[in-house]
């Protein structure tokens, strides 16, 4: 019964939760999209027990409203359709709270918490301090931009998907792709020099 | 890949190497936990939710401030919209009637024309009261007023005049500060010196008179 579940696609694992509701076929989607969406929520947000959070609660979501889901969309875009929703949610939640916070100093001492080391893939890597940079630099990207810049580049996801989560129409995704791309490239332009 | 993508080729590189970030080993034992914390949960009613005191308070608070506004609101909106305060609005279609076009009339001519049948009727009255009186007393005061040529009423501030006393009119003679009916808008009577000179020598006898009365 496992075998076959894990073989099914998406789409069929959440038709087989709604219809048996069946926990295995959700766990199977929970194993498959824990890691993307914990690296899209934290590219986004920069702060991983966040990330965490967000990305719970998506899985919450997706098991309490298993029932809204409409075979008609992918089910990747619905998935993430509801953790960018949740993203900037916590975003701007973050962004209240640290306006009205006394320790506030500013964007550019801008603090985000850090994932356990072990986690981290800066650390691991010999490029620990470039990508911290280029974390920093996405954060510093306008919020609109920087979502469809991450789906893109750093999910690797096609337009027509982009398109689906945001509810955007293609030419708008394409522009602020470019518009962050630029952004992002001039914040990073001393990286490039190097 | 389009023209942007290649304009950012060495860009979209850094971001594809990113390395990904994963969600930690006791993910799915979290989500477990809350999952099943979550159907234990006791589903509680929203009336139940409502009578909460943590409710409650807010609520009752917010509408007790509504009434005060409201009461606040109403009390002045009486006292705006008493319509014995408004004035009443001015009718186009009226006639309006002003002392003005009085004005512009001389007022030679209204006294003219509205003085004289008053003092004609005046006089007709008074006529006829004389008549009765000669008929019972036999005297008139025609004679008097005939002999000084003033008109009936200017005859009545007269007999007033006489009916003071004497040490009266000599301080008004003397002073001339006293109050006069000339001062309250009456119809004066100007005497000539030869009157004058004629009554007071009338006082005078009877002055002497009354001194040998009293001395026999």
């Amino acid at each position: 019964m496992d075998i076959n579940l894990n073989a099914l696609s998406d789409e069929e694992l959440i038709a087989e939760f709604q219809k048996t509701n069946n926990e295995r076929a959700f766990e199977i989607l929970v194993g498959r999209y824990k890691n993307p969406l914990t690296n899209y929520v934290f590219r986004f947000l920069g702060d991983f027990d966040k990330c965490m959070d967000v990305v719970q609660e998506t899985m919450i979501k997706v098991y309490r409203y298993k029932d809204n889901y409409s075979n008609l969309a992918k089910f990747s875009t619905w998935i993430y359709t509801i953790a960018g929703n949740l993203a900037r949610t916590e975003y701007r939640r973050k962004k209240r709270r640290d306006f009205l916070s006394i320790n506030d100093y500013g964007e550019e001492h801008g603090t985000y918490d850090i994932p356990d080391e072990c986690y981290r893939p800066d650390v691991m890597t010999d490029s620990r301090i470039k990508d911290e940079i280029i974390q920093s630099a996405l954060l510093k990207v306008k919020e609109v931009f920087r979502e469809v810049v991450i789906l893109r580049d750093i999910q690797g996801l096609s337009y027509e998907e982009i398109c689906e989560i945001t509810g955007l129409n293609e030419g708008t995704v394409k522009s602020r792709i470019n518009r962050g791309r630029a952004q992002l490239q001039e914040l990073l332009k001393d990286i490039y020099n190097e | 890949m389009t023209n942007e993508d290649k304009k950012y080729d060495e860009l979209i590189g850094t971001l594809n190497n990113l390395q990904q970030v994963k969600a930690h080993p006791n993910f799915e034992a979290d989500l477990k936990r809350r999952l099943n914390a979550e159907k234990f949960e006791k589903p509680v009613k929203q009336r139940r939710r409502f009578w909460v005191p943590s409710r409650l308070v807010p609520t009752f608070g917010l509408a007790i401030v509504a009434i005060v506004v409201i009461f606040l609101i109403d009390l002045n909106s009486g006292e705006t919209d008493n319509p014995f305060l408004i004035e009443p609005r001015v009718r186009k279609d009226m006639i309006v009637v002003t002392n003005e076009g009085v004005k512009d009339i001389p007022e030679k001519k209204l006294t003219e024309k509205e003085e004289k049948p008053e003092v004609k009727l005046f006089s007709d009255k008074i006529d006829s009261d004389q008549k009765q009186e000669t008929r019972s007393k036999g005297k008139t005061n025609r004679s008097l007023v005939s002999e000084s040529g003033v008109t009936s009423p200017e005859s009545t501030s007269i007999n007033e005049e006489e009916a003071k006393t004497e040490d009266e009119v000599s301080t008004e003679l003397a002073t001339g500060l006293a109050i006069r009916k000339s001062g309250l808008n009456f119809r004066q009577i100007r005497q000539t010196k030869l009157q004058k000179e004629q009554i007071l020598e009338l006082k005078k006898k009877v002055k002497i008179k009354g001194k040998t009365k009293d001395l026999q």
